[in-house]
Parts: structure tokens; sequence; C-alpha cells
């Protein structure tokens, strides 16, 4: 797999959009490139995830630092350290530490896959149906037993997805169809783009439309000679890296779980070794963190072809479309020197943009933020009709878009990708178990 | 030479008959990444170089494919699919053909193509003809074929395999790789490929005569029975309000399709298959043959 560079700076630019925009993240950027990935070949679609996905958490400290809103769910910590700096006038001194904590994430994950490479390709020898039906049902556990705000997103939600993505040709067999009552449209499933926007993107885009930044300070040019880092701090770094790279290959772990523990745990770390520079410390430990682990969330998906969030489960969706297998068919020293590439690259680019340049944007996104959701929301529709029209397709498209769009509305002050998430993860998981039965000889 | 040279010649002269600019919908049937669409993509280059304005559709799915083939009208529309083995299977559930209309005049082209018997490498593929097994095999032709073929396997062999179904031919591979199945039935475009790779072991075919550097599957377990000598005939559907258009389309399709050297040449090749030079006549006595043969596979 060769570099494509057009590919990365296009996903570093749109990791940019996706990381400062609160609240938008990944999945609606994923949402907005899906019809152009689907023209994509499978080695640019890679390119342009990783990237996204790396700059994006650079971005995203840029308007938790500024502003006080998370551009990332793991941008908290940037929020309460990194704003407070700013608050105390010291907002460059934050971007620089954040920057650097996620260069250092992101080297360290490039250095762990260099060397933990091997093994993960002899590893994935092993990866039977066995293997995968218990790690799937895992992460359905382990998702009953995170905490909701109710029964409703507990139960009744995954219920919900778990039926609708079961809609279409059965996982194990080309041959059938479960639930179109007869509907040869809905044979190729309900349309991701039409649910996906109707449930969660529309809703999203008008509720951030009505928040606007409330609170802000002034932002000023940033200049090497106002920022430092110490020795130790660097260290702190690359301990919090390994950390964040581990603890997200569990699959089901988020990186907002990732940048917040690793924040409260250096917080008793500062008051055990008695260090001063307790903000930086913390904002640093968060930040490196969650960029390491930025990379290693997304092993699960390449080993299994398990998506642990919903922007991989759109990325599984458009890369199974294109009859692309995960593991050991496609997970080579080729892929591994790929990511390598791509991570080098976008380090040095993220630091670049989310440092020195940080101020520009910040000042960019502060002009912008009137109009920047409705034009997101009216280009949302217009993909999802686009992408109905295009199929032959469009009644479906957009009566799910709309009877999607009304019930996200509804339900637009709950979890609604617990929804969505279900939904993605539901063929994996029903082809798996049916494909042991009957490996087992029980059908 | 001389012969590349001539196909070159009759290519271009049938481009410029056909040119001018005839704007044809390529209708990608299957999978945007599968076997099918990496080939309808080379027959598009070959096409516009041809001088053929191609506007290519993304069709989703085989069957989606047929159904927006068969639903568009006033357009000049073409579509690569199995559609004798999708169409027989529809006549015998009775519900409407999924590809339509299938009459001479819309025969363009065809392929075909076999399966091929396959264990992991470094295993030993003939302990699947012996009796007494229990193996596990994986196969991909949808639940209602799947069950015939190992039943079949169990009667001959005196065995008690069992099949475990497959929705993709790259995860029948994967499944032998990690140990999930003992052996497979699987295409030969991914047969070649992954005995090139050393990954697995392919000798058998459901090819009568051999090929691809196989041995037929139906002598070596010397039975007669349809499965194990089973075609699958790929056609290139073409439909057009003007007659004459669609004649003409088929003798520059089957000349494009016939030079080793035009893209899709170099792909049928790489994909182990066997492009037929057939007129529209006998391309429509080869879909109803395979049409027959899958009606009694079926039933």
């Amino acid at each position: 797999m060769e570099l494509d560079y057009t590919f990365i700076i296009i996903g570093s630019m749109a990791g940019i959009i996706s990381g400062m925009m609160p609240g938008v993240g990944m999945t609606v950027l994923m949402i907005l490139a899906y019809p152009i990935l689907t023209d994509l070949d499978i080695n640019q679609i890679f390119q342009f995830y990783v990237s996204a996905i790396l700059v994006s958490q650079f971005a995203g400290s840029i308007v938790a630092i500024y502003f006080a809103i998370p551009g990332e769910v793991s941008s908290v910590p940037a929020i309460v350290e990194g704003h407070a700096m700013a608050m105390e006038g010291r907002a460059n001194q934050a971007i620089f530490i954040s920057a650097f904590g996620s260069f250092v994430g992101g080297v360290t994950a490039m250095l762990i896959l260099l060397l933990l490479g091997g093994l993960l390709l002899k590893s994935f020898l092993h990866f039977t149906t066995l293997f995968n039906v218990l790690l799937i049902s895992l992460v359905f556990v382990f998702l009953f037993l995170l905490s909701t705000k109710n029964r409703t997103e507990k139960y009744i939600f995954p219920l919900v997805g778990f039926v609708l993505g079961l809609v279409g040709t059965t996982p194990h067999d080309n041959h059938n169809s479960w639930l179109t009552f007869g509907i040869r449209d809905l044979e190729t499933g309900i349309p991701l783009m039409g649910l996906l926007i109707g449930l969660y993107s529309l809703p999203l885009l008008t509720t951030l439309h009505r928040n606007k930044i409330k609170e802000t300070i002034k932002i000023v040019r940033f200049s090497f000679r106002d920022v430092k880092i110490k020795l130790y701090q660097i260290a702190i770094s690359v301990w919090w890296s390994v950390y964040g790279f581990m603890l997200a290959l569990v699959p089901g772990i988020g990186l907002d779980v990732v940048s917040n523990t690793a924040h409260r745990m250096q917080e008793s770390f500062n008051k055990k070794f008695s260090w001063r520079e307790k903000k930086e410390n913390n904002l640093l430990a968060a930040e490196t963190a969650n960029n390491s682990g930025a990379l290693s969330i997304m092993i699960p998906l390449l080993a299994f072809g398990l998506p642990t969030n919903t922007s991989q489960a759109i990325l599984n969706n458009v890369l199974a479309d294109k009859s692309y297998l995960f593991g050991v068919m496609s997970f080579n020293q080729s892929f591994i020197d790929m990511l390598i590439g791509v991570i080098a690259i976008t380090s040095v680019l993220g630091f670049i943009l989310a440092g020195p340049l940080a101020y520009l944007l910040g000042a960019f996104f502060k002009k912008t933020e009137n109009y920047i959701y409705i034009i997101l929301g009216l280009m949302l529709v217009g993909l999802t009709l686009y992408m109905g029209q295009r199929t032959l397709n469009l009644p479906v498209y957009a009566t799910t878009l709309l009877v999607t769009f009304v019930a996200g509305m509804f339900l637009r002050n709950y979890n609604v990708l617990r929804i969505i998430y279900f939904f993605m993860v539901t063929p994996f998981f029903v082809e798996n178990w049916l494909r042991l039965a009957f490996i087992l000889d029980i059908l | 030479m001389t012969k590349k040279i001539v196909v070159l010649l009759i290519t271009m002269l049938f481009s410029f008959s056909a040119m001018a600019d005839e704007k044809i919908t390529v209708i990608l049937g299957g999978s945007a990444g599968g076997t099918l669409n990496s080939f309808n993509a080379e027959l598009v280059k070959d096409l516009e170089q041809a001088g053929y304005d191609v506007d290519a559709q993304p069709g989703e799915s085989m069957v989606k494919g047929g159904q927006i083939y068969s639903s568009l009208q006033g357009k000049n529309a073409f579509l690569f699919v199995p559609s004798a083995q999708i169409n027989a299977e529809d006549d015998l559930v009775k519900r409407d053909l999924t590809i339509s209309p299938v009459k001479t005049e819309n025969m363009a082209f065809a392929i075909v193509n076999y399966k091929s018997l396959c264990a992991k490498a470094g295993t030993d593929l003939d302990r699947v003809f012996k009796s007494g097994n229990s193996l596990k095999v994986g196969m991909n032709e949808g639940v209602r074929i799947n069950d015939k073929y190992v039943d079949r396997l169990n009667k001959v062999t005196k065995s008690k395999n069992v099949m475990v179904p497959y929705n993709s031919s790259g995860k029948q591979i994967k499944g032998l790789i990690t140990g999930d199945i003992d052996v497979t039935l699987v295409n030969e475009a991914n047969a070649l490929r992954f005995t090139k790779e050393g990954r697995v072991t392919c000798n058998y075919t459901t090819n009568p005569n051999g090929g691809n550097g196989f041995d037929p599957l139906s002598g070596k377990i010397n039975d007669k029975w349809v499965g194990w000598q089973y075609e699958y005939l790929l056609v290139g559907h073409i439909k057009s309000d003007d007659a004459e258009f669609t004649k003409e389309f088929h003798k520059a399709i089957t000349a494009i399709i016939n030079d080793p050297s035009s893209n899709s040449g170099i792909k049928i090749a790489k994909n182990g298959w066997f492009a037929l030079d057939l007129s529209q006549k006998d391309l429509m006595k080869r879909y109803n043959l395979v049409f027959n043969s899958t009606q009694k596979l079926l039933k």
C-alpha cells in the first residue's frame, strides 16, 4: 500500500473540521464524506480516515482551550485544564502543551506498532469465528453495562438498532433476506446515510446552532518564545502514550474514557510527586493518551472487522461494500508500513496546525460559527438525496430521512448513537453467531 | 503481433461506427469492490477507448443492479451479471424475473467461469474424497444450494461433513486460513490468487474438462451430478430502442473481450475466466442451457 499524499492532506483538513466543530466529530465527518468514500479505492479510504482521526485529536483541543467547548468528546480535560490556563493568559502555553502531547502520542503509537506489528500479523491467523463470537458478545455485554440515562436508552435503543440492522440481505447468505416485507428496494437494507443523518446529524446540528459560543478569550498570535516544556513532562507524555494505546485496544473503550482516566490519574501523580505544573501535566496526560489511543482503537476493526464506535462503523460499511476483508486477509506488513507513514506525516502536520497555526484556526471558527451548522445541515440533506438518486433508491432514502428526522428531533436529548451503533454491528453479530451454529452443526 | 493489429483495427472500426459519442449507461451489478465490478471497471475503460460515452451507475448488488437495468427506459443500458442463475431461481419461486428482457437481441457477450475445491496450504485436500469424514465444508451458493452440495458429497463419500455458509469468496478463504473450515468450493479467481500466494491448495475444478491447472472435480469424485460440473455464466446484457445499436455493441464488445491485450482481456485471464466468442443467437442458447441446469440444481 503506497502513501497517497493527496488523501492524507484531505484527511488532515477534514480532521481539522471534525475536531474543531463541537459535537460534530468524526461521525458527522464520515457521513459527509460517505458518497465520496464510496468512489475511492481502499488504500485512499484508509489514509483519509486515519489522517482525519489523528488530526481531529489535535484540533479538538483548539476550541476547547479558546472557547471552552469540546470539539471531540475526549476534549473535556482540555476544557478543564486548557481553558483555565487560557483564562490565566497562558493560552499559547496550553495550545503548545496540547499539540506537543498529541505529537508524542502519535509518535509513540507509531513506535509501538513498529515493534508489535509482526506479533499482530501472527495473532490474526487465530481469529476464528468462535473468537469473533466471544468478542462481539463481550462488546454487547459491555455496552449493556455502561451507564445510561434511563431504561429506554439501555434496553429499547439497542433493540431498535438490532431489529433495523436485520432488515435486508441475511448476513450469512446473500441469497435470502429478512424483514423486507416483499419490498425489493429494502433488500439492500435500510440506507445507513438516511438513518444517520435523520436520526443523529440533523437534530444535533439544530441543537448546536442554538448553542453559540458563550465564553471566549482574546486570541493572540503564537510564538515559540512564549512556550516551554520540561524534561520530566516529556517522560509523562511517553508514559501516557503507552497507557492510551493499551487501554484503547479494549473493544468498547472510547477515547473519552482514555483521556478522562489519564487526566484523573495524572492529578494524583501530581500530588504524589509534588509537581507544580498541575494544569499543564493534566492536559498533557489527557491529550497524549487520546492521540495514542486514536490509533489503537482502530485495531479491533482492522483485526476482526468489528467497529468500536460510530465513525468506525461507517468506515466498516464503506469497506464492506467494497468487499474488503479485515484481519489475516489484509493486515500485512505493507498495511503496517502505510499506517506508520500516515502517522508520521499527520503527527507533524497536526502539531503545526494545532500549535503555531491554532490562533488562525480559532479566529476563523469564531467568525464562521453563525453559518457553519446551517450549511452543514443543508449539505447533509442534499448528499442523502443525491445518494438515493444515484442508486435509484430515492423513495427509500427520502422516507428513511424523513421518518428518522422526526424520531431524532423527538429523541434529541437521548443518546441515539446507541441505536445507530447496534444497527451497524448487528450484521457482524448475527453473521458470526449463525456461522458458529453451522460450524458446531447446531443448525 | 499481426493478430493484435487485426484485433485493434477491428476494435477501431467498430469504435468509429459506434462512436459519435454513443451514450450508454453501464450498471455496475455486484458489490463495489467485488470480482464483478473490478471487471466492470476495466470494461468501462475499454468502452470509453472504443468511443462510447459511458455513464457508470452503481448497482449495489446483483439483484439491485438487475432491477435497475430492467426498469431503465429510453436509454442504452448494459449490465453484466450471472443472469441465468438469478432468473432461474426467480422462475422457480414464481416471481418476476430480476433481469429482463432476455432475448437474442439483448445478448452482448458472455464469460464462463468455474469453482475450485480448496484446502489450506499444507493440508491434505484429497481427504475430502475419503469415506467416514466429518469435515467442515465452506459454501457460498445460498443455503438452498449449499446443502445440496454437501448432502451429495456425504452420499458419495459416505461421510458426515458439515456445511458452513459464507456470503463472499474472500471470507471462505479467510475461513480456511483461520481453520474455521477444512475445505471450500470457491470461485477460481480467488483460488488462483491465493494458490499463487501459497495460502491455499486448490487442485480440482467444476470445469468438466479441467482448466487453469486444475483437474475436473466430477472425474475425481466419480459422480455425474450436475453440481460437480456446474458452469457459471456471466452474461453481458444490452438493451436499446435502436436494434442496430445492440448488434453493433455485441460486435464491438466481443472484439474487446477476446482481445488479450485489452484491459478486460487482461482481467479475464487473471480471473481464470473463459470469454466466449459466440453470435447473439448462440449466446441465447448458452443462457438457456445454464438456466435449465440451474433449475435442475435447485430442484
